[in-house]
């Protein structure tokens, strides 16, 4: 056939000189006519409370990285979701997945599904065990997460790849993904919005780590996995093979297993901020999940139960972010105070200058405080400063008529009186 | 729609048009292969709008060789169904390739109806990822395949590859679209798409019923200067000539040239007649002070020329004399004429498409980047400076002119060149021939196994009783195609699972796979000037291979009239430094080429009469000694300076014949003997091309001295367009030895079996040596590399102006035997080859 002859043209070539790329040994001809099974499920049981008994799943996992974490219970867990940001408080489902690749054309071969079943984690894992076996995986895999309900479906950066490449796979497949339409939680946006600047990275292992001090031991990196499984593939008799699959179940069961604990974890961070920068960050997280108010609160909080002579950047920044709240909650007052109190503190901020410059102005009137702020700003706006300065003219070129201007409380304004030393703005504390 | 199509000025179609819808709408594939500008876009335009309006689900998809035809036909296709017609929103249209940003491609994915983009898109960024496509695909109705002619050789079998992974990808998601192909003239249009698209029934048109003005061909050989050595004046000072008075005409022109180089100098030279030429008698800025009131160098000349009482012709300056230069006219001339290749950069390119199209740019000097279908509106006339190397490149070029129905000018001035000088003694060659055959092989198995790989990656094989999709490859017998798979399961790339193939492997296939067989970055070239605004502005883009021979330090580079010097140049980094610079010189590399056998497997010579010959491993190296400085104008030796940058190395497979003895001692002359040799492997090469069904471009042929063996043999190759040196030739005619190599790194399997061949490939070549019809020699049979003067015993003059040494009488006698020597040639070696 003419094919034949030209490939024997082309392995002729290769009886020269064999290229430097295809230095490759290739393996005994691989055929799985006998294997049948298109994937393995297992199931796991963990206990929800650490546990040093030897034989435990807990002490064989990794190294025994596992056993002196404590899981929350089921309630307990559905608190902290709620806490994350789900609107649900059904029963939560733990996704994770190892795949052969990070693009979107990858195949996940171990796929994880846990849940907290009254005093248990309760762990299911599928494994692909021949290539042509996916359809059937997944199958399994939908079919188990619509029997569970999940409210909410929780992963680590699942937004953004595990979901989307199930979908895609499912969709190939001629498989309804209904189930992976339910509610989800990443718990990397939380992480990220606490963690960052706080730890070296936010990736799961580093979390962990620095979080939840668990530590692995002989765990695989993540750069090996997709290798792992091809060459398990090719060779599923091969023990060394077979240990190395092993070993990214074993990872992937782990990955699973710290979810809820690092959801336990960033729910207590939530619940009560331990210093202020935490509290400004779970500030900005319980905006972000709409929840103004309790960001509001939690804030006046931490605001006002710093000593008098506030120092550092952080409070600053704090006051600030509170101030806007206030100011949204339309409590214009006590906003204008902590402008005042923020600018007092560090008359150079940009930030402080630019608010307490613009309540001063547009607010009160105070055209001269209002030029001395903005002109002791590191930034200085100059369209602001040249505002001001005609404004401050006009107003002393004129004598005694004050300019009318809109403001949320007639009582705030001074009538008839110009501040021309600065003196400040007396005005009513409205709480 | 029609409504669309007659804002446009189309009431009604012409008549081919109206056949090749009638055949869409009937459901068969289509290629059109009329000339340019015959309305091919409303036979792709039309469908894909009915289709999109019937069916908001249906999409298309329109596949150009390049990004600039992409956008440009997007643009159009955008401007037919803008927010003033009748179909406003209703189509949307977008293009997708490396330069769209992020967000575009999404959007353009999701909601476009069109999508046009490129073969190395479609192989890199959409096959694989088909999942996301999936709403496309399934929707796909008609995909339009522009300059399908392009797609040949190399280059061609790697698209139809592509293109069949795309029929299993839109099989799996359940659509078979309708394949609209547009070519230009070539002589085998059906076969060329049947062979790339795997479909059986194509619809052809190849006539055109537009009518169209009246064109006039004229074909110009300048005149001899000098009698006694027949020295014909140059083609690029008689091109600009024409191109005068074509501009004192106001004739829209566009001059094709066949080097960037003559781009830059005729753009300049132009540029400065411009600036001199008094309109009217006049210069608008004529002062009264002036002392013979004409502003600008030239009239300045002139008139002291006339008061001088030198005689002077009319084309001839005298050495640079500087003086104040007319700003507003240098201004003129600088929008009117313009220079265009495909070094600028893309908005410059697209700035001077635009002023063609508003008709500012009166005379655009090119390569052949503009040859390709881009509009650029009207041209009254073409000119093309040298014959461009193929009869389908005239006629493409040609078709440039002529607007609607007013009559067109085209005018080729023949240069020295063996091939021109060919085509002034007979021009029916140009019009009574077809034009040529564009071949292309896409079960060529180096090309089509790494395909193979990719498809596997995107959807796996099976040959149990399953969907098409599974077991099929278009003209791919199935056990054919199990065995290639085998193949590849045996270098465990694929997997077997019963009777299935699976893609392994973490590597993404596609990366490893280059459809243009070009692996290095081009040159970027960068304005120097520190201090100012423009410091490190980008002025160009070079490839990398003629990277050593423009921009070497000390060459001058010229960019649309201005020339601008190299200062530095940072290879690892790809990037050149200019500073403008006003010289009255320009540069010119010398390269030179060596063939080196590293291993191989082959015969050496055991009898006085047996042919030496082989196949291995060949490094190919390039190397750029130096530079010659040449003045302008006069084209006079000015200076010479050394380069030392790294050569252009290609690692191939070669194969090899070399001269029998018994041929050395019959032919005992060394001119004699280059010759033959030289004219032998281009015969070697032009029948090798024919018979594999790949493109002339794809090989490459050499003859060097010394016969290859075990530890190689190095040696100087006269090859390529140009003359050999007198020193190449004398080195070639030791032992000559013809090499045939892949141009290709690695090879794609050509030269092993043109060698394979034996001795029928010898056959074919005598057959075609010998019905050639003339009678010392021609370009067809003996190549352009031999010294050739049909009818005169002139001697050839070098476009760079150096007069080759005058040896009257041995090249002179060589010549005349060249045809026979050849023969005789051939016949040794097949003779000496060993009869399979």
């Amino acid at each position: 056939m003419r094919m034949l002859d030209r490939l024997a043209h082309t392995r002729a070539l290769d009886r020269l000189a064999p290229r430097p790329s295809a230095r490759v040994d290739p393996p005994p001809v691989v055929s799985l006519g006998g294997s049948s099974v298109a994937f393995e499920r297992r199931e796991l049981t963990i206990a929800l409370a650490p546990e040093r008994h030897a034989t435990h799943p807990r002490a064989s996992l990794l190294g025994g990285c596992l056993a002196p974490v404590a899981l929350p219970s089921g309630p307990a867990l559905a608190r902290d979701l709620v806490c994350l940001g789900a609107r649900a408080a059904g029963r939560a489902v733990f996704l994770d997945t190892e795949t052969t690749g990070l693009s979107g054309a990858a195949m996940a071969f171990v796929i994880g599904l846990a849940w907290v079943q009254e005093t248990e984690l309760r762990c299911v894992q599928w494994t692909l065990s021949r290539c042509g076996g996916e359809a059937e995986l997944l199958a399994d895999t939908l079919a188990q997460l619509e029997a569970l309900g999940p409210a909410p479906l929780v992963s680590f950066n699942g937004a953004s790849f595990d979901l989307p490449l199930l979908r895609l796979r499912a969709r190939r497949y001629g498989l309804s993904a209904r189930a992976l339409e339910a509610e989800h939680i990443d718990l990397l946006h939380p992480a990220r919005r606490l963690q960052r600047g706080r730890s070296r990275d936010c990736k799961l292992g580093t979390l962990e780590r620095d979080l939840l001090g668990l530590h692995r031991r002989g765990d695989i990196d993540s750069a090996e996995i997709p290798e792992v499984f091809w060459s398990w593939v090719q060779s599923p008799n091969d023990a060394r093979a077979r240990a190395r699959l092993q070993a990214v179940r074993d990872h992937n069961i782990v990955d699973l297993a710290s979810l809820p604990a690092l959801a336990g974890w960033l729910a207590e961070v939530v619940r009560e901020p331990a210093d202020l920068d935490q509290a400004l960050r779970v500030a900005r997280h319980l905006d972000k999940l709409g929840a103004p108010d309790q960001a509001r609160m939690l804030l006046a909080r931490w605001v006002d139960a710093e000593p008098r002579g506030p120092s550092g950047a952080r409070w600053q920044a704090a006051a600030l972010e509170l101030a806007s709240h206030e100011r949204r909650a339309g409590d214009r007052e006590r906003a204008a105070q902590l402008w005042r109190a923020a600018w007092l503190a560090d008359p150079g901020c940009p930030d402080a200058s630019e608010a307490w410059a613009k309540h001063l102005e547009h607010y009160t009137g105070d055209f001269a405080q209002a030029l001395r702020v903005a002109r002791a700003s590191r930034l200085p706006c100059d369209q602001r400063i040249t505002r001001l300065e005609d404004r401050l003219q006009r107003t002393v070129a004129r004598a005694s008529a004050p300019k009318p201007r809109p403001g949320p409380g007639p009582e705030l304004l001074t009538r008839g009186e110009e501040s021309e030393s600065g003196a400040g703005v007396r005005y009513r504390l409205l709480r | 729609m029609r409504a669309c199509f007659a804002r446009i000025g189309v009431e009604q179609p012409w008549l081919h048009q109206q056949r090749g819808l009638e055949a869409l709408h009937r459901g068969r594939d289509l290629v059109l292969a009329t000339a340019t500008a015959s309305g091919k876009s409303l036979c792709y335009q039309a469908p894909v709008l009915q289709a999109a309006l019937a069916d908001p689900a249906a999409r298309a998809l329109f596949l150009f060789p390049t990004k600039a035809l992409a956008r440009d036909q997007v643009e159009a296709l955008r401007s037919l169904v803008d927010e003033r017609t009748p179909l406003a929103g209703c189509v949307g249209a977008g293009t997708y390739d490396g330069d769209t940003p992020p967000d575009q491609r999404r959007a353009a994915r999701a909601r476009a109806h069109v999508i046009a983009t490129n073969p190395d898109m479609l192989h890199r960024a959409v096959l694989p990822h088909h999942d996301r496509w999936a709403s496309f695909l399934a929707g796909l109705r008609y995909v339009v395949i522009d300059e399908l002619h392009s797609y040949r050789g190399v280059f061609g079998s790697h698209v139809a590859n592509v293109l069949r992974r795309l029929w299993r990808v839109c099989a799996f998601h359940g659509s078979r679209p309708q394949i609209i192909a547009c070519s230009a003239t070539i002589a085998n249009p059906v076969e060329l798409a049947e062979s790339l698209c795997a479909r059986r029934e194509f619809e052809l048109i190849d006539q055109s019923t537009a009518p169209v003005g009246s064109r006039t061909f004229v074909v110009l050989n300048p005149r001899v200067v000098d009698p006694l050595t027949g020295v014909r004046r140059d083609y690029l000072k008689c091109t600009r000539a024409v191109l005068g008075k074509l501009r004192a005409a106001d004739v829209t022109t566009l001059a094709f040239c066949r080097t960037r180089k003559a781009v830059e100098l005729l753009t300049r030279y132009l540029r400065e007649d411009e600036v001199g030429v008094v309109e009217q008698g006049r210069s608008p800025l004529d002062l009264p002070g002036s002392p013979q009131g004409a502003v600008g160098p030239w009239a300045r000349m002139q008139g002291r020329a006339s008061g001088g009482g030198g005689e002077r012709s009319e084309f001839r300056r005298a050495p640079e004399r500087t003086g104040p230069v007319d700003r507003g006219a240098v201004d003129r001339a600088e929008r009117s004429i313009r220079g265009y290749r495909g070094g600028y950069l893309p908005e410059h390119r697209r700035e001077i498409e635009a002023a063609l199209r508003r008709g500012e740019a009166k005379i655009v000097a090119s390569t052949n980047a503009l040859e390709l279908g881009m509009d650029i509106g009207g041209l009254d006339a073409v000119v093309l400076a040298g014959y461009p190397g193929t009869r389908a490149a005239t006629w493409q070029r040609s078709g440039r002119a002529g607007r609607r129905q007013e009559p067109a000018l085209t005018l080729m001035v023949l240069s020295s060149r063996p091939l021109d000088q060919f085509v002034a003694a007979a021009p029916e060659f140009l019009f009574g021939e077809p034009p040529e055959h564009a071949r292309v092989d896409p079960l060529n198995p180096e090309i089509l196994i790494p395909h193979l790989r990719c498809a596997a990656y995107e959807l796996p094989f099976g040959f149990e009783n399953g969907q098409g999709w599974w077991s099929s490859w278009g003209g791919l017998e199935p056990e054919e195609l199990r065995d290639a798979l085998e193949y590849l399961a045996e270098r465990a790339v694929l997997l077997r699972e019963d009777q299935r193939y699976y893609a392994i492997g973490s590597a993404f296939p596609a990366d490893g796979v280059d459809l243009r067989g070009s692996i290095e970055e081009n040159f970027t070239v960068i304005e120097e000037l520190p201090g100012r605004a423009e410091h490190g502005r980008v002025l160009a883009e070079v490839d990398f291979e003629d990277g050593p021979l423009y921009l070497h330090p000390g060459a001058i580079y010229p960019l649309e009239g201005k020339t601008f010097e190299v200062r530095r140049l940072d290879w690892d980094q790809r990037k050149a430094y200019v500073r403008e610079a006003q010289v009255t010189y320009y540069t010119e590399a010398v390269s030179n080429l060596r063939v080196r056998m590293l291993e191989g497997s082959g015969s050496g010579a055991r009898g006085s009469s047996e042919t030496p010959t082989g196949t291995g491993y060949a490094h190919v190296v390039r190397a750029v000694p130096g530079f010659k400085k040449l003045r302008f104008r006069t084209h006079e030796n000015v200076g010479f300076g050394p380069i030392n940058l790294p050569d252009l190395e290609l690692h191939t497979v070669a194969a090899y014949w070399g001269f029998p003895d018994q041929l050395l001692a019959w032919l005992a002359d060394p001119y004699r003997r280059s010759n033959a040799a030289l004219a032998a492997a281009h015969a070697i090469h032009h029948v090798a091309a024919m018979t594999l069904m790949c493109e002339v471009g794809d090989l490459c042929h050499a003859v060097a001295s010394g016969t290859p063996g075990p530890e190689g043999v190095a040696a100087f190759a006269p090859v390529g367009n140009n003359r050999p040196s007198t020193e190449a030739s004398m080195l070639a005619g030791g032992r000559p030895t013809i090499y045939l190599y892949d141009k290709t790194p690695g090879g794609v399997g050509l030269a092993t079996r043109t060698q394979a061949l034996g001795r029928s490939l010898f056959a074919g070549v005598l057959a075609v040596v010998r019905g050639c019809r003339c009678s010392h020699g021609c370009p067809t049979c003996i190549g352009t590399e031999v010294a050739l003067t049909p009818h005169s015993s002139a001697q050839i003059l070098d476009p760079s102006g150096v007069v080759a040494e005058a040896h009257a009488d041995p090249e002179f006698v060589a010549r005349r035997h060249a045809r026979a020597d050849l023969i005789a040639t051939l016949e040794a070696l097949a003779d000496g080859l060993s009869p399979t």
